[in-house]
């Protein structure tokens, strides 16, 4: 997520206290539960892409 | 005793308790008044623990009177991030959901470093519940930002962000941290100390807080790396109360280190230029011909090819949505400070068994591949992080203002190192700006003590762990 270019150039006026209450305001909730969802999505994605032998079995026990 | 003293290495302290220079009350009392006046700067303290501190300082100086001593970590001070259980006292987790929990026992590491005559004097603060939803603020903690004792405006990273700071603000000597993935290297990056990501299972977890069971691990956060190696040679070992122990111990013995010479190390020039922040270009460019002088041999490589990012985040998720089930579904996950986090957790309840077991065959795949990687080379050397400490204020999910190079370099190494479980060693090596950097050492699996060599030869020729921040 970019910042405004904006509050870059606000920064360079700003103390640190002010440039903490300029944080971007957090996205909403139902934003964050779509982008959390749709990060597993893109995980699965990823991850079914990858061609495994069928032998391999998880690393449960797992021992360095 | 002058400010030298909170600067002072483990070996130092150890020897001046012995010669009888100051006590270990002395010192104690010293190091608390210290965490009680600066502690609250950093946001680095979640618990002064007086009273236990003192008195186990009055044993240890009952002890070095009678001339029963006990190793190098006898008399010294410490901190534990926490989310390690100290017997009857709270550990809170850095969440407001388990503010004020406390557990009848102590972790095994704690026990340990009792044992050892070691004092510990503070918990920690910490990112809530280690981060294992995923953070978007450094704010991500009941204890508010952690805050880098180089530059407050700075974060002092995560997870394990006080014992970052209150090693580097001189407010205890060492800290014990955990790291999931990059939970000890970037804080000790950031804040400009020496960081230790032991083996996974060399360590035992019994009494810290589960984030994954098959990635947690815990390490020293120290000044420099003699000191990670007694700390470490102290809180390793077997633990049948950890399932995950691999019933390994420690020795640290830099007196039987390879010589340097016939060393290859791995490394990927990439790093050091297209995926570095421009401010820390100069520093690790110097730092790689210090280590080059050294006389290691370096040997240009890459990182086996996997989707680190895309197997470390189901085995994270789905291991914590299991772990915090009754956090998540009971609803006291609302409580905790930062909404990525929440939504992280909530919806890692939905990552679906078939990714979990896809993750875990891969991660088979992994452990082979770094087996065989290590096979050909002593070591890879990298950098800790691209870059310094980010502002307390930026979201820590914003986009890159850079494009990544097309070569990968080493540049997934913390999942991928986190997730074949080798050991890794965070060096600061320079500063961009105010904020230092460091370098990263990943050696195989049991092999600390030869990256803790290498370490110490780089420290022998800079000063970089020496440095101090204006407090």
């Amino acid at each position: 997520m970019s910042q405004p270019s904006r509050r870059k150039f606000a920064a360079l006026f700003t103390g640190p206290a002010l440039l903490a209450a300029q944080a971007p305001a957090p996205a909403a909730p139902e934003d964050l539960a779509a982008l959390a969802m749709n990060q597993i999505q893109a995980n699965s994605s990823r991850l079914s892409q990858f061609k495994i032998d069928i032998s391999v079995e998880p690393a449960f026990a797992f021992k360095p | 005793m002058t400010d030298d003293i909170f600067f002072a290495p483990i070996t130092d302290l150890n020897a001046r308790l012995r010669r009888k220079e100051f006590s270990c009350q002395e010192l104690t009392r010293a190091y608390l008044d210290r965490l009680e006046k600066l502690g609250p700067r950093y946001n680095a303290v979640a618990l002064l623990m007086k009273e236990a501190a003192i008195d186990k300082a009055k044993e240890v100086d009952g002890d070095l009177k009678r001339e029963r001593f006990r190793g190098m970590l006898q008399g010294i001070p410490y901190g534990a991030k926490d989310l390690l259980s100290a017997k009857g006292q709270p550990t809170g987790w850095g969440a407001r959901p388990y503010a004020g929990q406390v557990f009848d026992h102590d972790a095994t590491v704690i026990k340990k470093l009792a044992g050892s005559g070691a004092v510990l004097t503070s918990k920690l603060a910490m990112v809530e519940l280690a981060g294992g939803g995923g953070y978007r603020f450094p704010a991500a903690s009941v204890s508010g930002p952690g805050l880098n004792p180089w530059s407050r405006s700075h974060w002092s990273g995560g997870s394990s962000s006080g014992s970052g700071s209150a090693v580097a603000a001189g407010l205890v000597p060492f800290a014990l941290g955990s790291e999931t993935s990059g939970s000890i290297l970037t804080p000790a990056a950031f804040c400009g100390v020496t960081g230790l990501r032991p083996t996974y299972g060399l360590v035992s977890r019994y009494g810290a807080m589960a984030l994954s069971w098959t990635l947690d691990k815990v390490g020293p956060l120290c000044r420099s790396v003699e000191d990670c190696g007694y700390v470490l040679q102290t809180i390793a070992g077997g633990d049948s109360k950890d399932p995950g122990s691999a019933g390994k111990s420690f020795y640290y013995a830099p007196q039987f280190a390879r010589p340097l010479n016939e060393m290859t190390v791995a490394y990927a020039p990439v790093d050091f230029d297209g995926w570095a922040d421009p401010a820390a270009k100069p520093a690790f460019q110097t730092a790689l011909e210090v280590m080059r002088g050294l006389g290691v041999k370096l040997v240009e490589a890459k990182i086996p090819d996997f989707p680190y990012g895309a197997v470390i985040g189901p085995v994270i998720g789905a291991e914590s949505a299991s772990i915090f089930e009754e956090l998540i579904r009971g609803g006291k996950v609302d409580e905790l400070a930062d909404k990525k986090q929440i939504a992280g957790l909530k919806a890692s309840l939905d990552i679906p068994a078939t990714d979990y077991l896809k993750a875990m065959r891969i991660r088979s795949l992994i452990r082979q591949a770094f087996n065989e990687f290590f096979a050909q080379y002593d070591a890879i050397l990298t950098t800790s992080r691209t870059g310094p400490a980010s502002r307390i204020s930026e979201p820590l999910d914003r986009a890159p203002s850079r494009s990544s190079p097309a070569d990968r370099g080493f540049s997934g190494i913390i999942p991928a190192g986190n997730l074949a479980g080798v050991p890794a060693l965070s060096l600061p090596c320079g500063f961009a700006g105010e904020l230092p950097v460091a370098l990263q050492l990943v050696s195989r699996a049991f092999n600390e003590n030869l990256i803790l060599a290498i370490g110490k030869a780089f420290q022998e020729r800079t000063d970089w762990h020496k440095r101090r921040p204006k407090i």
